[in-house]
């Protein structure tokens, strides 16, 4: 009995340290060739997609349950603030009616053909995986939908990051506070170039500004289109703070509270790969 | 004959339990909070299931689940794959080291105990990052999920035992 229970433990420990060195192994194998890890992971995401959409529908009511008690508590001072802003919109629309009429006849005189409008889908966001490490969050949509690698991701207001793996129904993006997040923005007042670069915190920060750049509290940064991963000009954040040669941006989308995001494909028109809307969710 | 069939079926049904809550944590870790300032201290909730049926019934939560919770953890999560296979494994096996000493005590113990687990996994975690990324990650909210991991174990270790008493007491 006791030689049986000997080699148990002993069969025991080979497992634990098997398996150690499996994980340690798996992880070594991930960060040299990442084609067959990813693969792997992707797999793993689309199986489990099904009930983590389960999963995120009543956590998701809870949320949004606690925002209406919330706005209801603060509806008088919300209405006033609405109505100032409706005034001051007024102001924009009718210098937007205006600019746009000039841009109608500019652009006739020159013949300038605008771009085609750009198409996108709106998914759900299923899984938060947001932590100390890592900033990213899953979607509902994959290629089954015609998502792709690369395109981006808008939430709300703002660029929130990019697709950075897909599965037939379910995609990962990468937000753009995430440690690995690179994106070319230029500073939209003064038109430097640099590169917003994510630190795992919620602002991520302007690296490779010019040195003679001179940038305010406040100034917005806009994706640049250099390197071709996003088009020119999205929208991305609003300088927050500027000291010692740090510069940090609020992302203007609200990225702890992405519910549904619109993931646009930038790129040139390809009839076969349309965007599929997904059921139940209107565009 | 039937019934023993059922009853070894109910029986089973009953020993994957830890397994199945332990899978079951990773997946409810990640389901969107929609709350500010939350992402950044997340808390470790798949330790709490691994630390709990460690200590209390080894037998039930082998090595291959803690893997595998570690793995679909990593996939869920886009962290490297295997990491927290990594942190998990490790951490079950200094728990087991110690459980002999954990068993059967007062909850406090067993809270404290688990303030040692989390701040092995947190650190061991951080430092495999900073291996991965070549990079000096940082600290600061590494802390707070520590506290907050900690801080939040009470609830989870309560419908832990309860499960406990409820399907494994007697066997």
């Amino acid at each position: 009995m006791a030689r049986i229970a000997a080699l148990r433990a002993a069969a025991q420990r080979f497992s634990f340290l098997l398996l150690l060195f499996g994980a340690i192994a798996v992880m070594m194998v991930g960060k040299v060739d990442s084609v067959v890890v990813e693969g792997a992971r992707e797999r793993i995401m689309d199986a489990v997609a099904p009930i983590l959409d389960g999963l995120s529908r009543p956590a998701a009511t809870a949320a949004g349950m606690v925002a209406d008690v919330q706005s209801l508590a603060e509806l008088r001072a919300e209405n006033a603030e609405l109505r100032a802003e409706i005034a001051e919109l007024q102001q924009f629309r009718d210098a937007a009616f205006r600019l746009e009429a000039e841009n109608l006849s500019l652009r006739a005189l020159l013949n300038y053909r605008p771009p085609e409008p750009n198409r996108y889908v709106t998914a759900r966001v299923i899984a938060d995986n947001s932590g100390a490490f890592v900033r990213s969050v899953a979607v509902a949509l994959g290629t089954d939908h015609g998502v792709r690698d690369g395109m981006a991701v808008l939430g709300g207001k703002g660029l929130a990051g990019r697709v950075v793996q897909v599965g037939e129904r379910s995609a990962r993006v990468l937000l753009i506070t995430d440690l690995n997040a690179r994106i070319p923005v230029v500073v939209e007042r003064s038109r430097d170039r640099a590169i917003l670069g994510g630190t795992n915190t919620d602002r991520p920060k302007l690296a490779h500004l010019p040195l003679e750049a001179e940038v305010r509290v406040g100034d917005r940064i806009v994706t640049s289109g250099h390197g071709g991963m996003f088009p020119a000009g999205l929208a991305v954040g609003a300088v927050a703070a500027v000291d010692e040669g740090e510069v940090r941006v609020e992302p203007f989308a609200d990225l702890s509270r992405l519910d549904f995001v619109r993931i646009v494909d930038f790129s040139p028109q390809v009839p076969e790969a349309e965007l599929v809307a997904t059921p139940g969710v209107s565009p | 004959m039937t019934t023993t069939l059922l009853q070894r079926l109910d029986q089973a049904a009953r020993y994957a339990a830890p397994a199945a809550i332990t899978l079951f944590v990773v997946l409810l870790g990640v389901v969107p909070i929609h709350a500010p300032f939350y992402p950044a201290i997340a808390p470790m909730l798949v330790l709490m299931p691994v630390y709990f049926w460690t200590v209390h019934r080894p037998d039930l939560l082998p090595f291959p689940v803690t893997f595998a919770a570690g793995l679909l953890h990593d996939a869920l999560t886009g962290a490297p794959l295997g990491l927290h296979a990594i942190v998990l494994l490790f951490c079950q096996g200094v728990v087991l080291t110690q459980r002999r000493f954990l068993a059967g005590k007062s909850f406090f113990v067993l809270w404290w105990g688990f303030l040692f687990t989390v701040v092995v996994a947190t650190t061991l975690e951080w430092v495999l990052f900073g291996l991965y990324h070549a990079a000096a990650m940082p600290a600061e909210p590494v802390a707070f999920k520590a506290l907050l991991t900690t801080a939040l174990f009470p609830l989870p270790a309560w419908l832990f035992s309860h499960t406990q008493r409820s399907l494994l007491s007697g066997s």
